[in-house]
């Protein structure tokens, strides 16, 4: 069985006085039901412009009901000023700014759920990743 | 006065395919309040509970989810506060680590079942 392990760790030593934050999680990624693990994955890196516009990282699917994608997304750009603007269809996700990155789960079932990014104030390299369901790809709208 | 959180993700597969999948990142955030530090919500089934309000302007706060179930296949749904559209769906054990938009919020639904829900979030300084 496809085992993609997924493991987050958030510390800091200066958030709270006296003590020192550690946060740690992990989980397999697991298709919806959670007995068979996510054995698709895309992967990949690029530069985003500004010229750009809108770009797809991933379009929405038609199959899949029920689908329990997961979504890595880095934007390595070094500006502090540079972000990378994640959204699901119209909806805004939030913004990545020089460093910053995201993991979060995706309904790739929904024909609304296209993944869109956007670069805002320069040029933005980024990497991703991509676990998923079997799919069937629709047209953008 | 801003403080720093250092959040690092490993991913790692070496079942999948013929190679190894194996990646770790990791990032300094300046972070600043409105901020919580960990605390739990237990959401009923078609119930919501808010994690992150929407402030009504733009900006950025990291967050931190992690559905706590263990029994049942119940799930939570991430959506924004503002039209409430779904991101995805957080099943039993799993986590998320999102930058969401300020001026969209952040709420929980619950699927199937009571699921207690563990967040915490810091606001970008």
């Amino acid at each position: 069985m496809a085992t993609t392990t997924a493991s987050v760790s958030i510390s800091s030593s200066d958030l709270t006085p006296g003590t020192s934050l550690n946060i740690n999680a992990s989980t397999t990624c697991m298709k919806a039901g959670l007995t068979t693990g996510l054995e698709k994955i895309e992967m990949g890196k690029n530069i985003l412009t500004t010229a750009n516009g809108t770009t797809s990282l991933k379009l929405a699917t038609a199959a899949g009901a029920d689908g329990a994608g997961k979504v890595y997304l880095c934007n390595n750009a070094t500006d502090d000023t540079f972000y990378i603007r994640l959204d699901l269809h119209d909806t805004i996700v939030g913004r990545l700014y020089a460093g910053d990155w995201l993991f979060l789960p995706w309904s790739q079932n929904d024909t609304d759920n296209e993944l869109v990014i956007q670069a805002f104030g320069g040029s933005c390299p980024y990497e991703y990743a991509i676990f998923k369901e079997d799919e069937t790809i629709v047209a953008g709208s | 006065m801003a403080t720093e959180l250092i959040p690092t993700l490993t991913i790692n597969d070496t079942t999948t395919f013929s190679d190894t999948i194996n990646f770790s990142v990791t990032d300094s955030l300046s972070v600043t309040t409105p901020a919580s530090s960990l605390t739990t919500v237990s959401v009923a089934s078609t119930a919501t509970a808010t994690i992150y309000a929407d402030s009504g302007s733009n900006g950025t706060a990291f967050v931190f989810i992690k559905n706590t179930n263990t029994a049942n296949a119940y799930s939570v749904d991430l959506r924004t506060i503002n039209g409430t559209n779904v991101y995805g769906t957080l099943h039993n054990g799993e986590f998320a680590f999102i930058p969401i938009d300020t001026n969209e919020g952040l709420q929980v639904l619950g699927v199937d079942g009571a699921v207690v829900v563990e967040y915490a979030y810091w606001t970008k300084a």
